[in-house]
């Protein structure tokens, strides 16, 4: 007789049936802003670096950023970069082994949303208001 | 939001989750709770399955486990599950209810609405229904040595410690090694065979900062790698599920600390 | 193929790598000096705005903005390599993939870091 040949172990789900948390959410949101500023660091050293090489290579530059996508991208990078920083003053503060305990970390993780989207509105908003424009 | 992802998103074949048989409510007077258990059977020919059991909840007591002892006794004697003290101290009936881990015993049913989902610990081998292959677990956690270690001959009396080094271990003791924090943590689902996970580094910690131990150096010498310990990328799921209410991300920030401590 | 190898051996694996607490420090000491570059950059940002060649010129050829510059760029790609480090060992684990991933990150990071540090350079030290 045959005998008969056993499929390897399942695996039990894991992100299929995990409730998402606050703070995984956020864990995962500031792996993604760190990857997009990965990009717009790359993005920096090409405007750097049109600027440099004289008035024509800097005026592509600021056509694309000045284009209908171009402003909407600056905006999300301002943000990008304000959530990324508040996010590692959070993990800072848990690397001090402060606030670890409920409901502290879900304020402090909540107050590093707020503070961005606030710090972001209130740049973008002033920057309007003042008359200046995205090169 | 109930997941990320839907249920067999990105799943390998062996493991995808077929619907299971709907199990009729049986001689049910009072109102009706509706529990979705995940079934897998090595010796059958189909996969994993999720199985659809209705209980009268005014007979039934009101924790999950409850639920579970109620369903093999009255419905269906084949299904598997770990269990023993019933009350939160063994760490045996840890799974994944309502899309956290945590003990089917110390899990009030009310405090979930609707239909009751249950799973094994979140990405762990599957033996059989709920019950996982914990032997990689408990090899990681043989791995950090969690014995006492000293040097010279057997004192004749008690190791002697002071209550306020004995006080330093509070919240660090007290883990029943039921692995509800590494099943939900993130880090440990991608590395987990490198990674030792929130529930042993948990317990590391615990031997690092017992004043008796004479090991502390080489503990931490044993944890000075970026997959064992650096994997921690203080995502925070494993101090929210810890049943016991223990915060194993902070244990883990007090080891990395200790290993900074060390280089300046 | 199934493995006869114990457990405990496959737990242990090829043992503690002796490192690692340098690269989360690098990270961390990054992360702290970052913030106030962050702030810095958004107030060049800010003055950039609508900037034409000549104004943007001007602005980053002023020393202080320069140093700030130069500052950003040297911290900023010191931290995003070690992140993007960290996010490739967590999702890669292909032999030869990830080696070459992790190469490809230190080379971007650091070619990117260059061209930029040399371009605010050029416009501070030249004009």
């Amino acid at each position: 007789m045959k005998k008969k040949q056993r499929s390897p172990r399942p695996l039990a789900p894991d992100l299929q049936t995990y409730r998402p948390t606050l703070t995984m959410t956020m864990s995962i949101v500031h792996r993604a802003t760190g990857i997009a500023l990965y990009i717009g660091f790359i993005g920096m050293a090409a405007w750097l670096a049109a600027l440099a090489a004289g008035p024509r290579p800097y005026e592509v530059m600021r056509q694309v950023l000045g284009s209908w996508a171009g402003l909407p991208i600056l905006i999300a990078f301002t943000w990008a970069i304000l959530h990324h920083a508040f996010g590692g003053i959070r993990h800072l503060i848990w690397d001090l082994s402060i606030a670890h305990t409920y409901p502290w970390r879900e304020y402090l993780t909540r107050a590093t949303l707020v503070a961005s989207l606030l710090c972001a509105s209130l740049f973008w908003i002033a920057l309007f208001w003042t008359g200046g424009r995205p090169s | 939001m109930k997941s990320f992802l839907p249920l067999n998103w990105g799943v390998e074949a062996a493991s995808r989750i077929a619907r299971g048989r709907i199990w009729p409510a049986k001689n049910t007077t009072g109102p009706i709770r509706t529990l979705e258990i995940y079934r897998y059977d090595p010796d059958a020919e189909n996969g994993p399955h999720l199985d659809t059991y209705s209980i009268d909840q005014d007979d039934c007591g009101p924790m999950v486990l409850d639920a579970l002892v109620k369903i093999k006794n009255e419905i269906d004697p084949t299904l598997t599950f770990r269990r023993s003290c019933r009350e939160g101290v063994c760490g045996s009936c840890s799974m994944n209810i309502g899309g956290r881990n945590w003990l089917a015993c110390t899990q009030a049913m009310d405090d979930i609405d609707g239909p009751i989902r249950i799973f094994p610990l979140s990405h762990m081998r599957v033996v059989k229904d709920l019950v996982i292959d914990q032997s990689h677990l408990f090899d990681q956690h043989k791995l950090i040595q969690p014995w006492l270690q000293m040097e010279g001959p057997e004192p004749e009396r008690e190791r002697l410690q002071s209550p306020e080094e004995r006080a330093e271990l509070d919240g660090f003791y007290e883990c029943i090694l039921c692995f509800s924090c590494t099943g939900g943590c993130p880090s440990y689902w991608w590395n987990g065979d490198r990674y030792l996970g929130p529930a042993v580094l948990l317990n590391a910690y615990r031997w690092l900062i017992d004043s008796r131990d004479e090991a502390t150096g080489k503990r931490l010498d044993d944890l000075e790698d970026p997959f064992r310990l650096y994997r921690c990328h203080t995502i925070m799921n494993c101090t929210k599920t810890c049943p016991k209410g223990l915060e194993p991300a902070k244990a883990i920030a007090k080891i990395k600390a200790m290993l900074v401590a060390r280089q300046q | 193929m199934k493995s006869m190898r114990s457990g405990l051996a496959r737990a242990r694996g090829l043992g503690a790598a002796g490192s690692g607490t340098e690269t989360f420090w690098r990270q961390r000491v990054t992360s702290a000096l970052g913030l106030p570059l962050v702030a810095g950059l958004l107030i060049v940002f800010w003055k950039l705005a609508g900037a034409d060649y000549a104004s943007a010129r001007l602005l980053i050829a002023n020393p202080v903005v320069a140093v700030l510059m130069v500052m950003v760029i040297v911290n900023f790609a010191v931290h995003m390599r070690l992140g993007a480090q960290v996010v490739i060992e967590d999702y890669v684990h292909r032999p030869v993939l990830k080696p070459l991933l992790l190469m490809i990150n230190t080379g971007t990071a650091y070619s990117a870091a260059i061209v930029a540090a040399l371009a605010v350079i050029r416009i501070a030290a030249f004009g």
